[in-house]
């Protein structure tokens, strides 16, 4: 039984994860798992559709817009967020063609993440 | 609040104001004269090679810490044993695992120490991370592929963990690589950036290395 909506977040630096699983903790509103790279998130898409979905964009192997492609493929209205460094206009023009809901610039403050999720999905239509 | 009583090399001042930074609080052992329990209740007894096996308390694992290469854990005069030599870091976080901290203003202040101790973890494994860095600048021919992908990594978890100059000039030198220009004035700015936060953020960390043999303490 899971009553909190479930954030599935791929990046494949620990360090990383680790401050953002610290950040949703604290925040308490989220179930939040974590993949550290495409093909485990991948195969986490097989088993259940997340609530919403956070990718970091450069990874080796499956890319965080790989991914993005594929979850568009099987939800289209999932909430994804990306996180990246690489932010420049036509940069951030891409993502959001690709299907991005959101684009947030690394570094970044992890405690903001998880209120950045509540409102893309307080927005979510149905 | 975890009170744990301490007996280890000098260095072990550090791993008091540590602890006790974080709330804890930490009492020291003095052996040889003072090779009983002291009066009072303890959460943990961490002590190293020199340090007495106290008789056995419910409730208070007794830890070992500064295993040399080879010798065997004696699980009747200590309940756990950690590896190496920890650095104050490294044995904050081992008893937190053991007694999470849960402040009275807890989730924000867990959240802040436990922030606190991501990033220094990270800072610990800095230095390392910039050595590969380095070596894909140096190799011959330069992996300026490898060298922008590891400066790109470094730029985006360093600032997100608090390490702002780091970050800022990873993200300068990877801009380089993209842009094709010569790395090396931003490899030397990176090298200052690091160096100046590590000395700057961690002062009173003592330059105790895991596992290394050293002389006994007494």
């Amino acid at each position: 039984m899971q009553d909190r909506p479930h954030v599935l977040l791929v990046d494949d630096e620990d360090d990383l994860r680790t401050i953002c699983e610290l950040a949703f903790e604290r925040d308490g509103r989220f179930e939040l798992t974590t993949a550290a790279d495409g093909d485990t998130a991948s195969r986490a898409f097989e088993r259940a559709r997340p609530d919403a979905l956070v990718l970091d964009v450069m990874m080796p192997g499956i890319s965080g817009l790989d991914l993005l492609r594929e979850a568009r493929a099987r939800w289209p209205d999932l909430p994804v967020v990306l996180l990246t460094a690489r932010t420049r206009a036509a940069e951030v023009e891409g993502y959001r063609a690709a299907g991005a809901n959101a684009v947030i610039a690394k570094p970044f403050d992890p405690r903001a993440l998880p209120e950045r999720i509540h409102r893309l999905l307080e927005a979510e239509p149905g | 609040m975890p009170r744990v009583l301490l007996c280890g090399p000098p260095e072990d001042r550090a791993w008091q104001a540590r602890l006790e930074a974080f709330g804890w609080q930490a009492e020291r052992l003095v052996p040889p004269r003072a090779a009983a329990w002291p009066p009072g209740d303890f959460h943990a007894y961490v002590g190293d090679a020199a340090a007495p096996a106290l008789p056995p308390r419910a409730g208070c694992p007794r830890v070992r810490v500064g295993l040399a290469a080879g010798e065997v854990h004696d699980p009747a005069a200590w309940d756990r044993a950690l590896p190496g030599q920890p650095t104050p870091t490294a044995l904050l976080l081992a008893l937190h695992r053991l007694f999470p901290v849960d402040p009275p203003s807890a989730p924000e202040a867990l959240f802040a120490l436990r922030a606190a101790l991501s990033r220094e973890a990270f800072g610990e494994g800095l230095l390392a991370r910039l050595e590969a860095l380095g070596a894909a600048l140096d190799a011959d021919p330069p992996d300026l592929a490898t060298a922008r992908q590891r400066a790109h990594a470094l730029a985006g978890t360093a600032g997100t963990l608090g390490w702002r100059a780091t970050s800022e000039a990873a993200h300068a030198l990877e801009r380089a690589l993209v842009e094709g220009h010569e790395p090396r004035a931003a490899w030397t700015t990176l090298r200052a950036a690091v160096t100046r936060e590590l000395r700057d953020q961690q002062p009173t960390e003592p330059p105790v290395r895991v596992g290394a043999p050293r002389a006994p303490s007494r």
